[in-house]
């Protein structure tokens, strides 16, 4: 454990009057020892902290600089970090349920009987079953590269053969922005600090001044440079507060939204055509007959005379009168539909897109997501003619099952008016870097076969194994070892969880730092080192830079990192070759720095432990813009207004035989339950949102003093004109509920909330209710395609609670 | 010297980060905050006045003025509640306080001082934040000392490098070249109270 030391030499005294300190009021200060680490729940930053160390107690954590001053701060959630490493909740050793499930009896055990067990249990399993019956959930609870998300256990599920589930939360958003931008899942916005440079930020479902101020920091001082914003949101959030133009609207209506813009941006002729032409396909023509691109390999013998790097795109030359490749023509055709010689008609994608927008006007986007048609048309207009449009958004639009379709909608919005690969332009909210550490390798680069088997949606885990099957086939699931993950907590419809997975699993080992939502209904808990009791690494998100996290203090109790558990396991369960006995942090970090990125970089573990922060994509003083500072990672090349290939996240078996056809063309579907014609509007009139709150990090902290003092308990907020309507006054208890299930906290009336809405922030455990839990009454349903939760597409009512 | 506070109300998002920050700092009792978040809006913290969609809801930052002429230390009749000239801050000596809370009555800014409990309790079994942190007597008031233990080492109070928004600025008034003075005369500003004579050391940027 190396750091520096500061405070050595005595107090001096300058007040006046030297009041007396406390425990230490000798002359000398003692010693301090500062070290180097970085704050990663999934609030989609790093903030670099330095963490102050006195009689091997962690006593202080404060902001640390990043080398470009605008992404150095940290929140309160970050600084309070400390209450939770001492929390008298931590877990301090194995334990073993003894009573019912969830009925809190526990035993103690040693590591030897637990790992013991595990592997017992788990051998059990694979003998009867095979590996894949059993699950290795986790998730976004530690963002570490060695303990957390991507750390080694993931390398046990691969070399057992084991399920690794595919996480379902915020796939959407991504999603719909891949079929326009060609960006993955995840890499579709810009860096932070490139909303300096727009002229518009529209804050779409999204309240970065609560989830992301190191986000809103940037925006704050765009505004400050004079950049107009406009938030667009069911809630008027703090953020709304903050902008120039608040735009309520309806929630899951944003996809219908932003085509109606796009419809009135055409009609008053406000198209970036150059843009168009240019940068997107726009031109590219489509096949009547097969829904797919006239392309190279169309004809034989053109293929077979030249030699494209590329099966490259067709578009019809005006100049000519007919096809040419889209490189190559004079005069490429924007609109109109051609017949090619064998007769097939085909259509420019762009003539595609516009004859589905004709299909929405200006009029019912106003009935159906609330403001007056004026105020579209000039939001609309102001897109379009603005120097540099940035949309801020995040998962607000995604929690829907309709959400893939909102976000496919806006980035059209975007590509029409030529807001991308310009400076100021695109999205931001979630910017994850062009640089990669070998993650995957220290997974699969192992001595034994190793297979990553993650095509499965964890959101249908508790349909699995309630039935024992997926798509009509026997597929048994028995037991699961969660890490990272509250699976409780987080996963939508949470009844499905405690009635359909606990009573058919039978085995369930929760690595956690303390008993929340999952560990409470284990049967085995195995305690974890929290992010300042070993080293780690981070690559961070919404930042360009690699940090290095210092241990400061020695693991608590008889906690352990998950890299020594996964160690532990892996070599009872007969796997010591890929977890050799003598491997600690050092080994398996450095199986992250094999890749060519790192390479690329100069990046090795002993430069980020010298350096401890290290920039790894991007330029100083130029922020990072797809397609800009990095060519689309589409086929073409090109902005698609067309998908020519639309594919599932995750390809588990499902049948989209049917809706294949109408997957090409951008358009709008009703969300499945909150939307204006549900047959559930009558019995529930509210849509339920669950705002994310400033006091938690998804079910991080819920339990943290400091910000219970200032945030004491779940709160049901509403509009009061439907208080007063249920006769409910502000700091009633209600309960709030649906079919699904239920959950009684006390009632604010806050006019921030829209009539027809009501919201629980998130993130508390279900003993913070004083019944049910607010995870309890959310929308199961996802969508196959994104196979993404839909959390916020859900009705519920509430009642003055007389319990 | 006058040493004070700037607080942009522009910039503040009511994180509460650096009521947080002057917590841990500090070693703060439970239910003791030096520093708070005022909502200016509805009476609930975080909530509008008005009605949706027309609601308003702005924040500010609230703890020991430090003022020139403060209340608290006229009504002080042990002294503990005095003016620091070197420093130019309001302090509270846990030591000379009797906690009869007539600083509490004479202070117009209510929330910004605290009757520490008899027992004070804390959220952990261990002293947090700095190594000479003040002492909490329980029985006495006590309140925001500028991080004078930070000041002595040339170091700003806890609350202003932890502020995420950068909505604090701190320094001496009585310096025309420090950065709130010049805020002072650049940007639009207000007292909190100014007709109560107590001279604020805390500027609030409109």
């Amino acid at each position: 454990m190396a750091a520096r030391s500061e405070g050595e030499g005595a107090v001096a005294g300058g007040a006046a009057r030297q009041e007396r300190r406390g425990r230490d009021d000798g002359e000398t200060r003692p010693q301090e020892q500062v070290f180097s680490g970085v704050c990663r729940p999934n609030c989609m930053y790093a903030c670099r902290m330095s963490a102050h160390v006195r009689d091997g107690k962690l006593v202080k954590l404060e902001p640390a600089p990043y080398p470009e001053e605008g992404y150095t701060g940290c929140c309160a959630k970050g600084l309070s970090y400390i209450e939770r490493i001492y929390s008298p909740t931590r877990i301090k050793h194995p334990l073993r349920r003894v009573g019912e499930r969830g009925s809190g009896a526990w035993q103690r055990v040693s590591w030897d009987e637990a790992v013991s067990e595990i592997a017992e249990r788990f051998q059990a399993v694979i003998d009867e079953f095979g590996p894949q019956a059993i699950v290795f959930d986790t998730c976004s609870g530690n963002y570490g590269y060695v303990n957390g998300i991507y750390s080694p256990l993931a390398r046990l599920a691969c070399v057992m053969g084991a399920l690794k589930p595919a996480v379902c939360y915020d796939y959407a958003a991504g999603h719909g922005i891949h079929r326009v931008l060609g960006t993955g899942d995840w890499n579709y916005c810009n860096e932070p600090n490139s909303v300096i440079d727009a002229s518009l930020v529209v804050i779409w479902g999204t309240n970065p001044v609560f989830c992301a101020p190191h986000n809103w920091r940037w925006i704050q001082q765009a505004k400050e440079g004079g950049t107009r914003t406009v938030a667009l949101d069911p809630i008027k959030s703090a953020t709304a507060h903050r902008c120039d133009e608040y735009v309520p609207v309806t929630p899951g209506n944003d996809g219908y939204l932003a085509l109606a813009m796009a419809q009135h941006v055409v009609e008053k002729g406000l198209v970036d055509e150059e843009f168009l032409r240019e940068k997107t396909t726009a031109v590219f023509l489509v096949r009547r007959d097969t829904r797919k691109h006239v392309r190279l390999s169309d004809f034989a013998s053109a293929s077979a005379a030249g030699n494209p790097p590329q099966d490259a795109f067709y578009v019809w030359d005006k100049a000519s009168g007919g096809l040419a490749l889209a490189d190559e023509a004079r005069d490429p055709a924007l609109e109109g539909t051609f017949a090619l010689d064998d007769g097939s008609l085909v259509d420019t994608a762009y003539t595609l897109l516009k004859r589905e927008l004709a299909h929405y006007s200006v009029a019912r986007a106003s009935e159906l997501c609330g403001p007056a048609p004026e105020t579209i048309e000039a939001l609309a207009e102001e897109i379009a003619t603005s120097r540099a449009v940035t949309v801020s958004i995040t998962y607000g639009l995604d929690h829907y099952v309709n959400g893939y379709l909102s976000t496919w909608a806006v980035a059209i919005l975007l590509a029409l008016t030529g807001n991308f690969a310009k400076p100021g332009a695109g999205f931001t909210g979630m910017f994850l870097q062009p640089f990669a550490l070998n993650f995957l390798g220290q997974w699969t680069e192992a001595p034994e076969p190793a297979t990553l088997r993650s095509n499965l949606p964890s959101g249908l885990l508790p349909d699995i194994i309630a039935t024992q099957t997926l798509e009509g086939r026997p597929f048994p699931v028995k037991a699961m070892l969660s890490y990272s993950s509250n699976p409780v907590g987080n996963y939508a419809s949470q009844r499905a969880y405690l009635d359909k997975v606990l009573p058919n699993l039978d085995f369930w080992v929760v690595l956690d730092m303390e008993l929340g939502d999952s560990a409470r209904f284990a049967d085995l808990v195995l305690p974890v080192t929290s992010w300042y009791e070993s080293c780690d690494i981070r690559v961070a998100y919404n930042n360009p830079y690699t940090l290095f996290q210092e241990q400061a203090i020695e693991p608590l109790y008889e906690s352990k990192p998950e890299y020594e558990i996964a160690g532990l396991i892996g070599r009872a369960l007969g796997h010591e070759r890929s977890f050799p006995a003598d491997y600690g942090f050092d080994e398996w970090a450095s199986l992250l720095f094999t890749n060519d990125a790192a390479r690329e970089q100069g990046l090795t573990l002993e430069r980020l432990r010298a350096e401890k922060v290290v920039r790894t994509s991007g330029k100083p003083g130029k922020p990072f813009v797809r397609g800009l500072s990095a060519p689309w990672p589409t086929e073409s090349g090109r902005v698609q207004l067309y998908c020519e290939n639309p594919a599932p996240r995750l390809d588990y078996g499902q049948d989209l035989s049917a809706r294949e056809p109408h997957e090409h063309v951008v358009h709008y579907r009703e969300p499945a339950e909150c939307g204006p014609n549900s047959p559930l509007r009558g019995k529930y009139p509210l849509v339920f949102l669950q705002e994310h709150s400033r006091f938690r990090v998804h079910t991080q902290w819920a339990r943290t003093p400091a910000l219970r003092e200032l945030d004491p308990e779940p709160l049901a907020k509403v509009n009061g004109a439907d208080a007063r309507a249920r006769g409910v006054r502000d700091g009633d208890m209600v309960e709030v509920f649906n079919d699904r299930g239920h959950a009684v906290v006390r009632c604010l009336v806050d006019e921030s909330i829209a009539p027809g809405v009501l919201s629980i922030p998130k993130g508390w455990q279900r003993d913070q209710f004083v019944a049910g839990g607010y995870q309890e009454m959310t929308q199961p349903a996802m969508d196959p395609y994104p196979s993404s939760f839909a959390y916020y597409d859900t009705r519920v009512d509430f009642r003055k609670w007389e319990g | 010297m006058r040493c004070g506070f700037v607080v942009d109300t522009q910039r503040c998002t009511g994180c509460h980060t650096c009521s947080v920050a002057c917590r841990m700092e500090n070693n703060l009792p439970e239910g003791v905050w030096w520093t708070r978040v005022v909502t200016v809006g509805g009476e609930r913290m975080d909530t509008p006045a008005g009605t949706f969609p027309n609601a308003a809801m702005s924040y500010y930052t609230l703890s020991c003025q430090h003022c020139a002429n403060p209340a608290c230390a006229a009504a002080c009749s042990t002294g503990a509640a005095y003016r620091d000239e070197t420093a130019g801050t309001v302090r509270q000596d846990a030591w000379a306080c009797t906690g009869c809370g007539a600083c509490l009555d004479a202070c117009p800014y209510p929330g910004v001082r605290t009757l520490v409990e008899e027992e004070p309790r804390y959220s952990l079994p261990f002293a947090v934040g700095d190594a000479c942190a003040p002492v909490h007597r329980g029985g006495t008031v006590e309140k925001c000392t500028m991080c004078a233990h930070r000041l002595e080492r040339g170091l700003e109070p806890a609350c202003v490098g932890a502020c995420p928004a950068r909505a604090r600025f701190f320094g001496d008034f009585d310096d025309p070249a420090s950065p709130v003075s010049r805020l002072a005369v650049e940007r639009r500003s207000r007292l909190l109270s100014p007709e109560k004579g107590t001279e604020p050391s805390v500027l609030y940027l409109v």
